[in-house]
């Protein structure tokens, strides 16, 4: 590394970084959609269909509660820009030499993910209705219990590279021998559970579904609507896509060294391809498992902690 | 570490203390006529939660300080404990295992947040917002089917119950007792118990009361009682003062 790094690259980087998860995460978003009408022999909507949603959204008036307070109108923007922060942090193009990349530890990037969450929460609790006031609790209740699967599947890698910082992370993880593969297999499983619990997919919650008695995110945004409700959305997908990069990037360590700009355009290349597979197996996991009962949830998210902690022992010892 | 496990628990705890204090409709009657309290009241409270806020940001710089009077009392330089360092912005765990830089992260944050709202701002021109009631799924909205604290951390609460025990017990009032059919009310009351107080605080207070218990009954108030008290230990010493020096 070090070789061949211009400031104009480094500017691209960063460019790159900001830019990156809110333009792609739509896409995901579609791809998923198409894969799940495949699976269920439906035609679908075409995989460009989320820009469309969302563009809809913003144009359109905003209708807001008369209870709602000044929590509606800011934590739109809180959610949303949270995920940008997330997303010019978490190496979508690891990248040393980038000035951001010294701060983007996982613990900070866990955390940021929790700010976006409570506010979120609060979203659901500020106008009163009984359904959001559930999905809070459903979201916080599952936002507390995944955390510790999350935390425990990065630590345990962190120890192996000797560093917290993600961009370290994802250079340095190419380099481990094959004997450490198995802890990166184990901490791989437990944040995959993590991923689908995080981001209301199945078997956590339906992202589709507006019966009120089973949705967890929604119930949050049921109040939200126009360029608001948007947001909101744009926040979700890009949530699930940070997810989706920080697999491709931490776990699955092929294709991430960038020393110039023909690596750097073959690794955004590699890390899509990446993606790619990544969703297409949350869309086929979505389309086989049937959503579990709420107060199961804890079972598979234990197992998550579980696998987490396994793979943190094997890094220690 | 622990920290980062506790987090999501800690935030739950917020938007529940949070949420269901000030958000939503009011609950009662007397939450419905709350009022913002006067500006030199608030200016306290509000110069406090800045205060909070800078801490969180520049917690680095504010430990640099606290290090400097801890080093003045111990004399011996805490600066060098190898584990943690301190530089004017973030601290640093281990020579670069971990790092954190909360004044950049929260510039960062703000940019973000303020680079969204110009943007939108700019694209979308002046919001049109109208205002109309919640959805109700057609039947009026009452407080008794806001969301409270308990019910916030029943999911929480279920999913501890080997660790969280609670006691529920459910009231109903009939109209008629004798013919239970027409409800007039019905209340349900959770008690959560607190571990700490029920294994740990009570066995202790209890084998504390049980030697009181015993003592109390020498010490029964009785001022004829402790004149014989006194009577007796000075006999007891008279007998004792007697005996020692032939020994």
């Amino acid at each position: 590394m070090g070789v061949n790094i211009t400031p104009i690259m480094n500017f691209a980087v960063i460019i790159i970084q900001v830019l990156f998860v809110p333009l792609v995460a739509p896409l995901i978003i579609g791809v998923t959609r198409r894969i799940k009408a495949a699976m269920q022999n439906r035609r679908g909507a075409d995989i460009f269909q989320p820009y469309r949603d969302l563009i809809k959204l913003f144009r359109k008036a905003e209708v807001l509660s008369e209870d709602a307070t000044t929590i509606s109108l800011v934590s739109p923007y809180v959610v949303f820009a949270s995920m940008i922060t997330i997303g010019a942090l978490i190496p979508i193009v690891p990248f040393a030499g980038n000035i951001l990349s010294s701060y983007a530890d996982f613990i900070v990037v866990i955390s940021l993910m929790i700010l976006a969450t409570f506010f979120l929460a609060l979203n659901g609790l500020d106008a009163g209705n009984a359904f959001g006031g559930l999905g809070s609790s459903r979201e916080m209740t599952l936002a507390a219990l995944t955390e510790a699967g999350l935390f425990f599947s990065f630590m345990s890698i962190a120890l192996l590279v000797q560093s917290t910082n993600l961009i370290t992370l994802s250079i340095h993880i190419g380099t481990l021998p094959s004997s450490d593969w198995l802890i990166l297999s184990l901490a791989f499983l437990a944040f995959f559970i993590a991923l689908l619990a995080e981001n209301a997919r199945y078997p956590f919650d339906n992202p589709s579904t507006h019966l009120e008695l089973t949705m967890v995110h929604e119930a949050m945004i049921i109040e939200a609507s126009g360029p608001r409700l948007a947001l909101f959305e744009w926040a979700a997908a890009s949530k699930l896509l940070i997810f989706i990069v920080l697999g491709a990037n931490i776990f699955i360590p092929w294709g991430i060294i960038i020393s110039g700009w023909q690596s750097l355009s073959l690794a955004i290349l590699v890390l899509l391809c990446k993606v790619f597979v990544l969703t297409v197996a949350v869309a086929m996991l979505e389309s086989m498992t049937a959503k579990l009962r709420f107060f199961r949830l804890p079972d598979l998210l234990s197992t998550s902690f579980m696998l987490g902690l396994i793979a943190l022992a094997l890094a220690i010892f | 570490m622990a920290l980062a496990l506790t987090g999501g628990l800690a935030a739950a705890c917020f938007v529940k203390a949070f949420g269901v204090t000030f958000l939503a409709r009011p609950r009662s009657r007397e939450a419905s006529e709350a009022h913002d309290s006067s500006l030199l009241m608030n200016l306290a409270m509000g110069s406090l939660a800045f205060a909070a806020l800078f801490l969180g940001v520049y917690g680095a710089a504010a430990t640099r300080l606290f290090v400097r009077i801890a080093e003045s009392v111990n004399q011996s330089s805490i600066a060098q404990i190898p584990i943690m360092s301190f530089g004017n912005m973030g601290f640093t765990v281990r020579n670069g295992f971990a790092g954190l830089n909360m004044p950049a992260l929260f510039l960062l944050l703000s940019f973000f947040l303020l680079a969204t709202w110009l943007i939108m701002r700019a694209v979308l021109g002046k919001q049109r917002i109208s205002k109309k009631i919640t959805w109700d799924c057609g039947f009026p909205l009452t407080p008794r089917m806001e969301i409270t604290s308990t019910a916030f951390a029943y999911s929480l609460m279920t999913i501890f119950r080997p660790i969280l025990t609670y006691a529920d017990s459910t009231k109903t009032v009939y109209q008629d007792p004798n013919l239970r059919h027409f409800v007039s009310s019905q209340s349900v009351h959770l008690h959560l118990v607190d571990m700490y107080m029920k294994y740990f605080y009570f066995p202790i207070a209890r084998v504390f009361c049980s030697i009181a218990r015993q003592m109390s009954r020498i010490q029964n108030g009785y001022i004829n009682l402790y004149i014989l008290y006194v009577l007796v230990t000075l006999v007891a010493l008279l007998a004792w003062a007697l005996i020692l020096p032939q020994s």
